[in-house]
């Protein structure tokens, strides 16, 4: 059977609500008088959990739920891996390599990309970048490997 | 005699030559960002913050009202040609904008919004600077338990206010306030949910949270869409309005400015509802309803001037309670806090300067928006034609880097992607992610409140309905969480959200 957007986002929400009881498991939930760490998040993850089991039910109940468009996995893999070797590779790579990769990668991700564009675009980023964010605003990241 | 003294204390701030000149910077990055197609006012903001990191306070401060207003207006600018709201806030502006540019009348709608959005900045100018003082005297009066009563009305305002249904929006909201615990627990000292991640100690970083959400979520969404599914937009061929425009034009901007202004106040109001009441009073007022949507001047000049006054009036809950009342003032909030400033009835007496200084540069904020974006339409068109296969990587380029710039920490980056995976999904699933950030926000705040609450009721419940204040806000709360239930609400909020 096909997962309505109601059913699914019903389980997301009990699965936070289950992951917020059991990671906070340890936390001392004090009295309501004398809150300790655990008495707010408990009241939270329980509430999500309730709710999310509720949004579950109804989508369990629809004949016809609102399904869920087709996932475009392109865009999505390839924009995430790229924002996420970025964050790897900039302290090791520096600036530059770890942009370039970025670009790759989001180039990638676009339907409409055209190779040429990517690239020219990408290096006058690149450059833009430099001159901004490290002589500019002086952040402090290496500009190349280090 | 006083609000005058405060108002050029004000001046005197926001005109010393740099403030005025990170102030205009402010406005034309806010726009320039804010015009670009799918950017709504909250990624716009969330991913200039960084730019004003390494200013001063008050320079900062004025510099994110100038960005603030700037982005609000871009995305109309992008409503009323392309046909494409940023944000919830413009789609209003859509209904008769587009419909008036592809009549061949864009000029007048861009000029109409400017001047009806200059106005309303003028006139909410003074009503923040006349009852901020009063209002924080009253603020004063505030216990715990009140705050709470106060910050759960805002929430359940959030709910309303975010398309899609109502109960997934409850459960953002709470999602939101849990993740806003996560770090060092201030009463005890213990990290809470922090997966042994030392990096999460301070709590998840709020900009990694936004970009995540609202500006890489969207571009993979965006990306979804071939070049040639997306909006055409309209011709420009006068830019000034007519004599007639002007006519129709005045009487819906006073009366967009009053709803605003007054809507604007309430936590929970801004910018969204107060240009969908402003409408709605507007056709209702209307000899000749029938030509809202059809490209009606007056439906444009009442949503733009209500849009910004409710824009600037929902700086008086923060900057009297501390409470940030939508999203957007959440990250405002934000991102004051991060330049040592926490908002709050202190403020005023604490950093003078500071706090007219902003409020003064609201104001000059509006009046270079006009100065900006009257003569500058032409290269904010051109901007709309790069195809976005060119933009987004900026974009992400932008926002990747921003998230550094928070803490110069990479986690942070790692922060932002997971974010926007989660975005991405809530996208899919019809989840509205404002609710989730202004929960986000005020998760510390009503946890804390709240045991102080219980704390001085010594476990009390009924304390939140003893205290007058706090009882009103959970009566309101109330009455608007039924609001919903109500058919005829429900019908025409859902007919609302109907044009996204």
């Amino acid at each position: 059977m096909a997962f309505s957007k109601d059913l699914l986002s019903g389980l997301i929400f009990a699965a936070f609500g289950l992951a917020g009881i059991a990671m906070g498991w340890s936390f001392d939930p004090g009295t309501a008088r004398e809150m300790g760490s655990g008495y707010f998040p408990r009241l939270l993850s329980w509430g999500i959990l309730a709710l999310g089991l509720v949004i579950t039910a109804r989508g369990l109940a629809a004949t016809h739920g609102d399904k869920i468009e087709a996932l475009h996995l392109r865009p999505f893999a390839f924009m995430i891996a790229g924002i996420v070797l970025f964050g790897l590779l900039l302290e090791r790579a520096g600036l530059v390599i770890s942009l370039l990769v970025l670009f790759g990668f989001a180039g990638a991700a676009c339907y409409d990309s055209r190779w040429k564009e990517v690239v020219i675009s990408g290096l006058l980023l690149t450059v833009f970048a430099v001159l901004v964010f490290i002589y500019g605003l002086e952040l402090p990241m290496p500009m190349w490997p280090v | 005699m006083e609000t005058a003294h405060n108002l050029l204390l004000g001046f005197s701030v926001a005109l010393s030559g740099t403030n005025l000149l990170f102030c205009f910077i402010g406005a034309l990055l806010g726009t320039l960002i804010g015009v670009l197609p799918g950017i709504g006012p909250l990624a716009t903001v969330a991913m200039l913050l960084p730019v004003t990191f390494q200013l001063d306070p008050t320079a900062a401060l004025v510099m994110l009202a100038g960005i603030y207003y700037g982005a609000q207006y871009g995305g109309s600018t992008t409503a009323i040609l392309v046909n494409l709201p940023g944000e919830s806030s413009s789609v209003i502006t859509c209904l008769d904008g587009y419909q008036m540019a592809r009549q061949g009348r864009a000029g007048s709608a861009l000029a109409i919004a400017a001047l009806g959005s200059l106005f309303a900045g003028c006139v909410s100018t003074l009503v923040i600077a006349l009852f901020s003082a009063p209002l924080t005297a009253l603020a004063q009066q505030f216990r715990p338990a009140d705050y709470c009563g106060l910050m759960t009305f805002g929430l359940v305002a959030a709910v309303i206010l975010a398309r899609g249904s109502p109960l997934k929006a409850v459960a953002m909201v709470m999602l939101g306030l849990l993740l806003g615990l996560v770090g060092t627990d201030v009463n005890s000292g213990t990290t809470r949910y922090i997966m042994k991640m030392e990096s999460l100690a301070d709590g998840i970083g709020f900009v990694g949270v936004a970009m995540g959400l609202f500006g890489l979520a969207e571009i993979i969404k965006n990306l979804e869409e071939r070049e040639h599914q997306r909006a055409v937009m309209a011709k420009i061929e006068r830019l000034w309005p007519t004599l007639q425009d002007m006519k129709d034009s005045w009487r819906p901007v006073l009366r967009g400015t009053a709803v605003g202004s007054f809507l604007g106040v309430l936590p929970g109001g801004g910018a969204l509802l107060s240009s969908f009441a402003a409408y709605t009073l507007e056709k209702r007022v209307s000899r000749t309803p029938e030509r809202f949507g059809r490209g009606a001047i007056e439906g444009v000049a009442s949503a733009e001037s209500a849009n910004n006054a409710g824009a600037q009036t929902s700086f008086i809950p923060l900057l009297t309670l501390g409470i940030p009342s939508n999203a957007l003032i959440a990250l405002m909030a934000g991102a004051m806090m991060m330049h040592g400033i926490t908002p709050g009835p202190q403020v005023m007496t604490r950093n003078p300067d500071v706090y007219w200084g902003l409020i003064a540069s609201m104001w000059i904020g509006n009046l270079m928006l006009v100065v900006i974006n009257l003569p500058l339409i032409g290269v904010w068109v051109s901007l709309l034609k790069v195809p976005y296969r060119l933009l987004y990587l900026g974009i992400t380029m932008f926002c990747c880097i921003g998230a550094y710039s928070l803490n110069n920490s990479v986690f942070d980056i790692q922060v932002a992607a997971v974010f926007a995976v989660l975005g991405y999904i809530f996208i899919k699933l019809d989840c509205e992610p404002a609710p989730l950030i202004l929960g986000f926000i005020l998760g510390p705040l009503l946890e804390e409140n709240l045991r102080r609450a219980m704390l001085l009721s010594q476990g009390d419940w009924s304390v939140f309905v003893t205290q007058p204040i706090s009882a009103t806000f959970l009566l309101l709360s109330l009455v608007l969480a039924a609001l919903i239930v109500v058919p005829n609400v429900r019908k025409t909020r859902e007919a609302a959200f109907v044009a996204d």
